[in-house]
């Protein structure tokens, strides 16, 4: 055999070894850690359910119109507690402010209770006062009193 | 852009985001549930495109079963997945869409100028 084939058959062996062991080292080399993305953590938080406070002995009235004072005849006063009841389910509109014109903050549930931090305001024929959950202040609002019915505070 | 936090207040009604960039995204329970990106929602996969309809920031659902939020499951690492009162469950909001979807001043400025329409 003509000794020119012989470096050429070499040259092709060796050129086959190397691409081999290339091949080879790309299959079985550990691949890099892909950056493993965190999860993002996931939290709800639930809306209340009824209050555990009692209702105290309370006969809704009408609203009067011409007796505002800090303190009136439904026995609502500030830093008093009340509680919604009466709107069949319906629930109870927590205004930004002593009017129908305002726009509603959220519903308020019957039976949620409510520390009243501002009012009486009597404004569109009724009587409103602003509460706040004793849970959550950023839950406040201006609410119509014909829904609302005194009960004792937590510590009486 | 991923999230690292994802809280649902049913008191206040919202969810807030918190991105791995450090910015918070709040959406109200309605927005959520108009920017929900089903195809029967948007109506059809036709009209299903990677960013919301910009006309959901300008609308309010009043609170429903539409817009009480049930519970909130993470689709593998890339999705939010929404279960409202009324049983509906198809929206799967991807990361790029919910911060597509902020509404936070900043992002709507930064999408108003990349959209003038």
């Amino acid at each position: 055999m003509d000794k020119k084939w012989v470096y050429i058959l070499l040259s092709l062996f060796i050129s086959m070894v190397i691409l081999t062991i290339v091949v080879a080292l790309f299959m079985f080399l550990p691949k890099p850690k892909e950056e493993s993305s965190p999860i993002a953590v996931v939290e709800v938080i639930e809306a209340p359910t009824s209050t555990p406070f009692i209702l105290s002995t309370f006969e809704p009235t009408p609203t009067s119109t011409s007796s505002l004072s800090n303190g009136n005849s439904s026995g609502i006063h500030i830093d008093g507690y009340a509680q919604i009841t009466g709107t069949s389910g319906d629930g109870l509109s927590i205004r930004n402010g002593p009017g129908k014109s305002f726009p509603v903050n959220f519903v308020g549930l019957d039976s949620e209770l409510f520390k009243i931090i501002d009012g009486p305001i009597e404004e569109d024929n009724y009587v409103w006062w602003k509460v706040e959950a004793p849970y959550d202040t950023t839950r406040n609002g201006w609410c119509v009193q014909n829904y609302l019915s005194v009960v004792n505070s937590p510590q009486e | 852009m991923k999230p690292i936090k994802i809280k649902a207040n049913k008191n206040l009604r919202n969810l807030v985001i918190t991105w791995n960039d450090d910015h918070e995204s709040t959406y109200s329970f309605s927005l959520m549930r108009l920017g929900c990106p089903c195809a029967t929602c948007r109506g059809g996969h036709e009209n299903m495109t990677p960013e919301p309809d910009p006309k959901i920031f300008d609308l309010d659902l009043p609170e429903s079963e539409l817009t009480t939020l049930i519970n909130l499951e993470l689709v593998g690492s890339y999705a939010l997945k929404v279960l409202w009162k009324d049983g509906h469950d198809y929206g799967i909001f991807t990361w790029d869409y919910l911060r597509a979807m902020c509404p936070c001043e900043i992002c709507r400025g930064k999408r108003k100028k990349r959209n003038p329409l």
